[in-house]
């Protein structure tokens, strides 16, 4: 028990500390992450520049904050678009049943079929790369993922008592799923959401490290490993700074994602221990 | 049986469909002009035409469809525009880099998460367990090029034991070829093995408490025989999707490693092909990749309906996660 | 000689005592009753016999089968005797089987577990046993699997499974409770032929004391970890000393409520007039009917104002379906409710919502009755949805007034489902029922999942509720002792079809249709089995 919680509590301080870099980055950074200065490049990490400097004088450190601010908005915007896409289609198709059901899991399959790696490549292809695209990318791969949670959730809630009592009242499908389905999922969208978070930051670090994400001068943590990449060998922490950033901030959203399913989500408590 | 293979053969068939006529939409209709667009801004009309000729863009939008989807049936992708030879050969000769490569990453995924699960399943809540278990979640959260740099930094750069990238093409000899793919395989499958550890282990403990386990040890048998005999097929059932998802996971996600490694597999092939502004190119690949994922997905579902007789029954049930 | 004999068996459950000191004696080829109220410790001592105790549990005193002291052995003897000496029988069978063996099989592997036989010779055996308990294998298949079976087929397995090495002890854990009542009372009579043919002993657990009545030679009746008394069978059932095992021996004995051939309005307030509906994919209730099939065959009833009509049926002959039917949820494919006089059609017509009101439901899991996230008060003014706006001291005032009609108090309002108990629960879905004051009331198996001193308490109120606010209900369950005792008259529904109806006194005295006379003579009752073991023993 104490176990679990831990895992809450540590998820909750990574996530939260990357959410608290990714705001202060907004107000202040010790240098201005897109400032060069040439002659003072590839500095290792000192008092001066906490994580060096890279190949252009730029302090890593700075860029890893403002890093985490794209990171954080692309994932948050991705999983917005996922669950106010995604949540509704799933509900519809859980208080609809029948064809209407089959043809939204069908359309929603398709969509699976496109990893969100070739949804970005082909997006890209046609509009050029960006952060915009980016989202859009993330965001449209998390509508299925949603919708099937959702569906499969709503329609094991359907099947209770309580919706029956509900439909005697004469309540309408759109009214039972707002006013009893919708609340009961609440706490399996958040856990859902928090882990879409942390795959939202791997997917974009992906898309940026194939500068398919957002564009230089801004920065990005993926973009910054690219950068790297080429340097490892004489500047290892252009390489690990911005790499432990992903790592961490991942880490942090899918620990309290499994977190919050211990706490929010009972149908998980029987099966523990 | 018959009847529902047939019915997931036309629902595959249907998906297949729909699947390439959403990228031709993406691709031909979304841009407008493709032509135009893969020329860029200083295109001349003159080479436009031609351009235009040579894809079969001056006809109307169904017959272009059509005249697409026939000739990909006969195996025909067109030509690439970049490369000039036609892009069925380039797919081949890539996809000879990035299948085995996908395969070898699934299998040591497969191989380091199937001990983790049964070791960590038999000490569930003891201090063991936890602390693989909290590996697992670093494992998980890592993203795998990042891993594919530390790999390179320690294995090429440090003990120059493998180079840092490069395939010398299977020519060169089978063992020289399968070196060159260990270290983007490793970067690929180790995250994946997290994920699958994570995944067989719940369902190993959660096989544990059934009913039937119960009614294997009434019957006399030992802990290890029960989890042998009668535990581990049940349990597989949902690890089967999540190998499936891998296995599409890793023919896609190996864009990155494969840049990562400069390998040349398929996912390099169309990373350049985006930055060449070869939609050709672009529009064979993903299809290739697309229709990969379903078949992966179609199979598992065969696969399903061997291991489980539940679903071989006429009247479906529902799959249930 | 005894067979088996526990000796102040105490056992803690991560330090939680559970079992304070049972002691048991059962000798060879007799028929040992463990009864009690869920939670008194029954399954937790056959797991003790078994030594399937989760791994932490700290287990004293001394349990012997023969001269092996059971507690002494190690895992692997007991693995050895575990099958061969001891077999079980569990009460889920669906859950008890592996779903992905074929049921001869799994037979058949019991038999290779201890004997060093061929895989064909332990076919034979498991052919040979599956005949015993009624699944020859000329008819039932061994290649089947659990799903394509019927409930009462698979607990025949089971028993296949644990006597197929004819063991010198049998524990059977609530083996006939999840069953309807004729394979019920199948599945009873095979386990006493086959123990008595083949001189085993058996440990029969369950909470049924009318099964007991009916089974077993000696009886020990459970508490909270302890056995408060025993002896033989019907010499304890005549003479109990306990209160509390009174007070389960009168929940168990149900008496009719209700005054006979009570005169009621003429006044239908439901008809039903031909009703024919299939099983569709949409709202399908149970897995085991394929879409298209007809679930409901022509039915036509009424229910007069005040007056109670039981519906009874094993699980699959329709009853639920004729239930949607008849709320309104689902159209039937043909014929017509009418509430009321008036045409009673689904959701989407304009009147249906001022109909509404009139006919609401009580279900029958308690836990599932209610919206987890909601408190009772707001759980059971919802019915109030359907009367538009209507003042928030209204509200209160009829939620509060219902609270008391049904026992609870005016506080509860402010609670929790899960702050109640199966029986509260079961009061508030009343009160959530009765709210609206209709004329009908649907219980659908209302009181099955209930204990039985609080089925009872149930069933009393129910009674007092009926002649106080002259509501009609329509009681739909399995089980007949419930409905002769709160029903005015009864249907009985077979195969979508009802096959009989008449006055309760009437068609328990004197039913007419076979599949009624086979239902009650199946149904056990503490007082006839017990009149006939005494006509047996004189």
């Amino acid at each position: 028990m104490r176990a679990r919680h831990s895992s809450l509590w540590l998820g909750g301080a990574l996530a939260s500390f990357a959410l608290s870099a990714a705001v202060l980055s907004l107000f202040w950074a010790p240098y201005n992450p897109e400032m060069q200065n040439i002659a003072g490049q590839l500095q290792a990490p000192s008092l001066t520049h906490w994580f060096g400097t890279d190949h252009l004088g730029r302090d890593t450190l700075s860029m890893t904050l403002a890093g985490a601010r794209n990171s954080i908005t692309v994932a948050l915007v991705a999983v917005m678009i996922g669950m106010g896409v995604g949540v509704p289609l799933g509900l519809f198709a859980a208080a609809q049943r029948g064809w209407v059901d089959s043809l939204l899991m069908r359309i929603n399959d398709l969509l699976f079929a496109f990893p969100a790696l070739i949804l970005a490549i082909l997006i890209t292809a046609i509009f050029g790369p960006g952060a915009i695209n980016a989202i859009i990318a993330i965001g449209v791969f998390n509508i299925p993922v949603f919708a099937r949670l959702t569906r499969g959730a709503a329609l094991s809630i359907w099947a209770h008592d309580y919706i029956l009592a509900a439909r005697l009242s004469g309540k309408t499908a759109l009214r039972i799923s707002w006013e009893h389905i919708l609340p009961n999922l609440a706490g399996l969208l958040i856990v859902q959401g928090s882990i879409q978070f942390a795959m939202g930051i791997i997917a974009e670090a992906g898309l940026s490290y194939l500068g398919l994400g957002a564009q230089p001068p801004a920065s990005s943590w993926g973009r910054m490993l690219f950068d790297a990449q080429t340097m490892t060998g004489f500047a290892p922490w252009l390489a690990i700074f911005p790499g432990l950033a992903i790592l961490l901030s991942v880490l942090g959203f899918n620990l309290l994602g499994d977190g919050l399913r211990d706490v929010l989500d009972p149908r998980q408590k029987g099966h523990r221990e | 049986m018959i009847v529902w293979f047939l019915r997931r053969m036309f629902a595959l068939l249907a998906t297949m469909l729909a699947a390439s006529l959403f990228i031709f939409f993406m691709i031909e209709v979304l841009p407008g002009d493709p032509a135009h667009f893969m020329m860029g801004l200083n295109a001349d009309p003159a080479g436009l035409d031609a351009l235009r000729e040579q894809m079969g863009l001056n006809a109307t939008l169904p017959e272009r469809y059509m005249r697409w989807v026939l000739a990909l049936l006969r195996g025909d992708f067109g030509i690439s525009y970049t490369y000039h030879v036609p892009v069925r050969d380039l797919i081949v000769e890539r996809l000879a880099v990035s299948l085995p490569l996908a395969v070898y990453a699934l299998a040591i995924s497969i191989l380091l998460a199937f001990p983790i699960a049964v070791f960590t399943a038999s000490k569930a809540g003891k201090f063991a367990d936890t602390l693989i278990m909290g590996g697992t979640q670093i494992g998980v959260a890592i993203p795998n090029f990042w891993l594919a740099m530390l790999l390179v930094l320690l294995f090429s750069t440090q003990l120059h034991w493998f180079s840092a990238g490069g395939f010398p093409g299977w020519q060169a000899g089978l063992l020289v070829a399968f070196k060159a793919l260990t270290l983007p395989a490793i970067a690929l499958g180790v995250p994946q093995a997290a994920i699958l550890a994570r995944v067989m282990r719940t369902s190993l403990i959660e096989t544990m408490g059934e009913d039937y386990m119960r009614t294997a040890r009434a019957k006399g048998l030992g802990q290890l025989q029960v989890i042998w005999r009668h535990g581990v097929r049940n349990a597989m059932i949902p690890v089967l999707t999540v190998i499936g998802m891998q296995l599409s996971f890793l023919l896609a996600g190996s864009i990155i490693i494969e840049n990562v490694f400069f390998l040349p597999g398929l996912g390099r092939l169309v990373f350049q092909a985006v930055a060449q502004r070869d939609l050709v190119v672009v529009e064979g690949v993903v299809l290739v990749l697309v229709l990969a994922v379903v078949l992966v997905t179609f199979m598992v579902d065969i696969t399903y309906h061997l291991v489980d007789p539940r679903l071989r029954r006429p009247a479906t049930m529902r799959r249930t996660k | 000689m005894s067979l088996l004999v526990v000796d102040n068996l105490r056992v803690r459950l991560r330090g939680v005592p559970v079992l304070h000191g049972v002691s048991l004696k059962i000798s060879k080829g007799q028929i040992y009753g463990l009864a009690g109220a869920s939670g008194a410790g029954k399954s937790i001592t056959a797991m003790s016999i078994m030594g399937l105790l989760p791994p932490k549990a700290q287990v004293d005193g001394t349990i012997h089968l023969g001269r092996n002291d059971l507690l002494k052995k190690s895992e692997k003897q007991m693995c050895a005797l575990r099958g061969k000496q001891i077999g079980m029988v569990f009460q889920e069978p669906m859950s008890a089987l592996n779903p992905l063996h074929p049921i001869g099989k799994q037979v058949a592997e019991t038999v290779r577990i201890h004997e060093n036989v061929s895989r064909k010779e332990a076919k034979v055996r498991a052919h040979h046993v599956l005949t015993r308990v009624g699944l020859p294998p000329s008819q039932i298949s061994p290649g089947r699997f659990a799903h394509e079976l019927s409930g009462g087929q698979r607990q025949r397995v089971m028993i296949a499974m644990a006597m197929v090495l004819k063991p010198k002890l049998l524990i059977a854990d609530e083996p006939s409770t999840a069953l309807d009542v004729t394979a019920q009372a199948q599945i009873l009579r095979l386990l006493k032929s086959l123990v008595r043919k083949d001189g085993v002993s058996l440990l029969l657990i369950t909470h049924d004391l009318a099964v007991m009545a009916q089974m077993a030679d000696e009886l020990a009746i459970m508490r909270a970890g302890k056995i408060i008394e025993s002896g033989p069978t019907p010499k304890l059932l005549r003479h109990l000393d306990h209160e509390y095992s009174k007070t389960l021996l009168q929940s168990a004995i149900m008496r009719p409520l209700r005054l006979p051939h009570k005169v009621h309005g003429t006044e239908a307030v439901l008809e039903a007039k031909n009703i024919t509906c299939r099983y569709g994919r949409k709202y399908r209730t149970n897995g085991h009917n394929p879409p298209g099939v007809v679930a409901v065959d022509g039915v036509s009833f009424k229910i007069r104002k005040g007056e109670n009509v039981g519906l009874v049926g094993e699980s699959g002959c329709g009853k639920s379906t004729l239930l949607r039917a008849l709320l309104a949820l689902k159209a039937p494919e043909s014929g017509q409710v009418l509430l009321h006089g008036e045409p009673f059609l689904p959701n989407s017509h304009k009147q249906t919502k001022t109909q509404r009101k009139h006919i609401q439901m009580v279900f029958q899991d308690p836990y599932s009755s209610f919206n987890p996230r909601h408190k009772i008060a707001r759980l059971i003014a919802e019915p109030f949805y359907l009367q538009g706006k209507i003042s928030a001291e209204r509200r209160n005032a009829a939620v509060a007034d219902m609270l008391e009609k049904v026992g609870l108090a005016v506080d509860d309002g402010n609670k929790y489902p899960h702050q109640f108990s199966g029986g509260q629960r079961q009061r508030i879905a009343i009160a959530r029922a009765l709210i609206t004051k209709p004329s009908v009331v649907a219980l659908d198996e209302a009181v099955s999942a209930l204990d039985v001193t609080m089925r009872a308490q149930i069933l009393a109120l129910l009674g007092e509720l009926t002649d106080a606010l002259g509501v009609s209900f329509l009681f739909v369950s399995h089980d007949l002792g419930v409905v002769r005792a709160i029903c005015d008259r009864v249907l009985v529904m077979k195969d979508g079809k009802i096959v009989e109806e008449g006055e309760v006194g009437d068609l328990f005295s004197r039913p007419l249709h076979p599949y009624t006379q086979a239902l009650i003579a199946a149904t056990p009752d503490v007082e006839t089995a017990l009149e006939e073991r005494e006509l047996e023993r004189d």
